[in-house]
């Protein structure tokens, strides 16, 4: 037995599992990059686009599942409903929570940043950074004018030129000035001379928007973070040239802060600068938060709703494998495995189930072989077998049913039984006599009846009533042998045995008798005194006669009982009745022959003599009951019949004699059975045992009018296949 | 030395203005000419102490006529303007040398930004003499340093999208 298992294609889940657990990973670091930029802040962008990317990859996953669904449940395929209602259920359940939540954490978020700041510590910090300022400005407004003041004496500008300033001056400068550095510049910016006390080979010097605002005549002071992280106090001044034509120089310098003032004047710029960009950056938190909380949103919702598909995917997997298998096996197919995929009370059901299908078909299987089984004995079966149901439809016709009735039934299966007897005329006879069987009240039945195809056969057939389920009877069963031979041969062995017996007890004794009556009469005729002679004369000659006429019967009984034994020949039907009645014409010349011969009629085989005595007979018995007082009139026709399959040679006597008495004429080729005085009464017998034997049909029936019609119908059929049949028979 | 001029193509809001090569002391060194033109949005930002920074993509091409063209030589500089609120001034650093310079205004810092000098590049070993080599040069706004909440807003803004189309011509030792 080939089973076939249920294939089924279920949704990976390490796949999904693993993008969900990157999704997760990235969605922690994303939340750290949001609040602490530097750990993770040079991945936030990557993240983001990790999660999109993650994100849309779960959207497609989600989509073509619920395509997939769509398509099941446009399909109405079995589960699709149940994974439905299992679906909404899980995401109901998952979504209100997880939105619940995500509104209250943003708008909590929303709040949290807000209360980072706060207006006084914002005016406190800016406070702050003015009072740093004017500390500064102090500072600065010295140092501008202790180097105002050295300007003012010109250093570099005097006798000597460019050259006849060294470094050294330049360190007298600075110690008077208290500067870290001093330079003297010429009105490009180019170092003419330097003092530091600083280790820097390069001293500092002034950036080019610095000169600019000199070369406008504007001295320059400011704070600048240039060197490490302390702050200086940048002076940039002028030295106006004295003599005409000399150039315009510039002296820079740094001041250091105090220690104290420069620190605590950077942690108020530090903290003020923390504090303006958390400020600007407020709204943007907000929204960075808020997009990480959808990001995450998005995923639990994604998640939840793959996992709603794949475990709603899961559950009515077993159903939907289960309905379509419950499917099949009401379509009859038994040969389907369920997979059992777990070991709950559905694994239990799915196995239950393949036990259930598997009986089935081993019981189906024993049925089949068992109908093979019936199929084969009733094919092999020589009696016929018809089944109909309650509307007289044939429903099965074994092999022999067919042989027997002469008909292909394989095509009439389905037909009623008028439409059958309408296809094949040769199954009217047997409808007619079924039928009032069928309709008769007793369950059981047994008929014996002919039929007439290309012969006459007697069929015994017996029928009962079908019972159904609920004992209603269904239909009926027919069941029927051809006992044409056996009938006949029945018939045959009785008169061989009264014919045996005739000839054994009363032939015998006649011989004698005739023979002692005849010496009776040689011995004692002369003897006898003349008066007496004349009675014993006329005893002994009606003893004599009687004799011979017992010896007549007694032969035409051995001829009755004599085995059949055809020699068949190609005969010329025409020609022999030609003969017979030429015969007849001359014998009988008061009674008129009409003869109507059919020239087309081909030859026959036949026993020619036999034939011939068939002829004798029937035209005898035809002349014998033609009337004196009137015309007579003998017709005597032959005909080429096709009826079916079949042809046949016809042959007809009729008379206008006295016609056959309605109480014989069923019996009338029975033996002893006749309308004559005379006669043997074997006349009509031996034609039908004749007829018979040559697969031919001969009937007698009275005409409208007056008189009788006997028909003879011999079949054209090689007489080889005849002979076959009977043999069979 | 050679020096071939290349042509300023229209690149949103900054655009390469020259770039020229120099050779000092064995070492190959660019001058850009930038115009730059920012957006209130993002001055406002530096102003509010985002430190703002311009990356500089210089590469050196092989042009080979069978197949893509070698790169010999890539280099890169970053540089940073913040704002310091105690001096009101505006601070601009190379960070990949680290030199830093104090400017007064913002127009300073266009000033600055947009007339770079003695950027060294590579050195002179990298070339072939008389072979001709591509050079190519971008600026643009990094977005990814700036703090990470303003990155994904900063992508799909155009204030912030700030980038030159790049620039090349023909260099030759």
């Amino acid at each position: 037995m080939g089973l076939s298992a249920v294939s089924r294609t279920r949704p990976s889940l390490a796949p999904v599992l693993l993008l969900g657990a990157l999704l997760l990973a990235t969605l922690v670091l994303m939340s750290n990059a949001t609040g602490d930029s530097d750990r993770f802040g040079a991945l936030y962008s990557l993240l983001i686009l990790i999660n999109a990317v993650g994100l849309v990859i779960f959207l497609i996953l989600i989509a073509r599942n619920l395509r997939n669904l769509i398509r099941e449940l446009r399909e109405r395929a079995p589960g699709a409903r149940l994974k439905l209602r299992m679906l909404t259920m899980t995401v109901g359940l998952a979504v209100l929570p997880v939105v619940i939540v995500y509104v209250f954490s943003v708008r909590f978020i929303g709040r949290g940043i807000d209360a980072w700041f706060d207006v006084r510590v914002d005016q406190a910090l800016r406070d702050s950074l003015e009072l740093s300022q004017n500390a500064l400005e102090l500072r600065m407004r010295e140092a501008l004018r202790t180097m105002e003041v050295l300007a003012a004496e010109q250093p570099g500008s005097g006798e000597g030129g460019l050259l006849a300033v060294g470094n050294s001056d330049l360190e007298a400068l600075r110690r008077r000035a208290g500067a870290e550095e001093i330079a003297l510049l010429d009105q490009a910016g180019s170092l003419l001379a330097a003092s530091s006390t600083a280790t820097e080979i390069v001293p500092d010097l002034p950036a080019r928007p610095i000169l600019l605002q000199l070369a406008q005549g504007r001295n320059y002071v400011g704070l600048d973070p240039t060197r490490g992280t302390d702050l200086y106090i940048r002076v940039a001044v002028n030295v106006t040239p004295l003599g005409v034509g000399a150039e315009r120089r510039v002296l820079h310098g740094l001041f250091p802060i105090v220690s104290r003032l420069n620190d605590l004047a950077r942690n108020v710029e530090l903290a003020l600068a923390k504090y303006t960009e958390l400020v600007y950056l407020r709204d943007k938190l907000k929204l960075s938060f808020s997009m990480t909380l959808t990001l995450v949103l998005l995923f639990s919702l994604f998640l939840a709703i793959w996992f709603a598909f794949y475990s709603a995917e899961r559950l009515s997997a077993p159903i939907r494998d289960l309905a379509m298998g419950t499917r099949s096996v009401a379509e009859g197919d038994y040969e389907t495995i369920l997979p059992v995929s777990s070991h709950d009370e559905l694994g239990f059901l799915v196995s239950s189930f393949n036990t259930m299908t598997r009986r089935i078909a081993r019981a189906r299987d024993e049925v089949n072989a068992q109908h093979a089984y019936v199929e084969t004995v009733l094919s092999k079966l020589s009696s016929g077998v018809l089944t109909l149901d309650q509307q007289e439809m044939l429903i099965t016709a074994n092999d022999s049913a067919s042989h027997i009735l002469g008909v292909s039934l394989a095509e009439s299966l389905g037909r009623n039984l008028d439409q059958i007897a309408a296809q094949h005329r040769i199954l009217r006879s047997f409808v007619e006599a079924i039928r009032p069987q069928l309709h008769d009240s007793r369950p059981d039945w047994q008929k014996e009846f002919a039929i007439f195809g290309d012969r006459r056969k007697v069929l015994l057939s017996r029928g009962t009533r079908l019972p159904g389920e609920d004992g209603q009877p269904t239909g009926h069963i027919i069941v029927f042998d051809d006992v044409t031979g056996l009938i006949q041969g029945q018939r045959e062995a009785a008169w061989s045995e009264v014919a045996r017996r005739l000839a054994h007890e009363i032939k015998n004794p006649l011989t004698p008798i005739q023979l002692s009556a005849e010496r009776l009469r040689h011995k004692y005729l002369r003897k006898l005194p003349p008066d007496q002679t004349e009675t014993l004369d006329r005893l002994t000659n009606t003893i004599i006669q009687q004799v011979e006429t017992m010896k007549t019967m007694v032969n035409a009984f051995t001829e009755y009982a004599r085995p059949p034994r055809i020699q068949a020949q190609p005969i010329d039907v025409n020609d022999l009745l030609l003969n017979v009645v030429e015969l007849y014409r001359s014998a009988y010349p008061a009674v008129r022959i009409e003869t109507a011969f059919d020239p087309e009629l081909p030859l026959l085989p036949a026993d020619g003599n036999r034939l011939r005595q068939v002829l004798n007979n029937l035209i005898a018995n035809a002349i014998e009951a033609l009337p004196e007082s009137q015309e007579a009139v003998l017709r005597i026709t032959t005909r080429h019949l096709h009826e079916q399959d079949s042809a046949f040679a016809e042959i007809r006597i009729e008379d206008n004699g006295t016609g056959i008495s309605a109480d014989i004429l069923d019996n009338i080729f029975e033996p002893y059975v006749s309308n004559k005085k005379r006669g043997t009464g074997l006349g009509l017998a031996i034609v039908k045992k004749i007829v018979e034997e040559h697969g031919g049909m001969v009937n007698l029936e009275n005409k409208a009018g007056a008189g009788a019609i006997a028909t003879v119908r011999l079949p054209l059929h090689p007489v080889t296949e005849m002979t076959a049949q009977r043999s069979i028979a | 030395m050679l020096l071939f001029g290349g042509q300023g193509v229209h690149a949103g809001n900054i655009s390469i203005h020259d770039a020229r090569t120099a050779i000092i002391n064995d070492i190959v060194h660019l001058d850009l000419d930038l115009d730059l033109e920012f957006n209130p949005d993002v001055i406002e930002a530096l102003r509010s102490g985002i430190a703002i920074e311009f990356a500089i993509d210089i590469e050196f091409n092989r042009p080979r006529w069978y197949w893509l063209n070698a790169e010999v030589a890539r280099g890169k500089h970053r540089f940073r303007i913040s704002f310091l609120p105690l001096s009101e001034q505006y601070l601009l650093t190379n960070v990949v040398t680290g030199d830093r310079q104090t400017l007064p205004s913002f127009d300073d810092v266009i000033t600055a930004l947009g007339t770079l000098r003695s950027l060294p590049l590579a050195e002179v070993s990298n070339f072939k003499a008389g072979r001709k080599y591509r050079c190519a040069v971008q600026v643009r706004l990094d977005i990814e340093a700036l703090p990470a909440p303003m990155r994904p807003l900063a992508y799909f803004s155009r204030a912030w999208r700030m980038a030159s189309d790049w620039f090349e011509w023909d260099f030759q030792l």
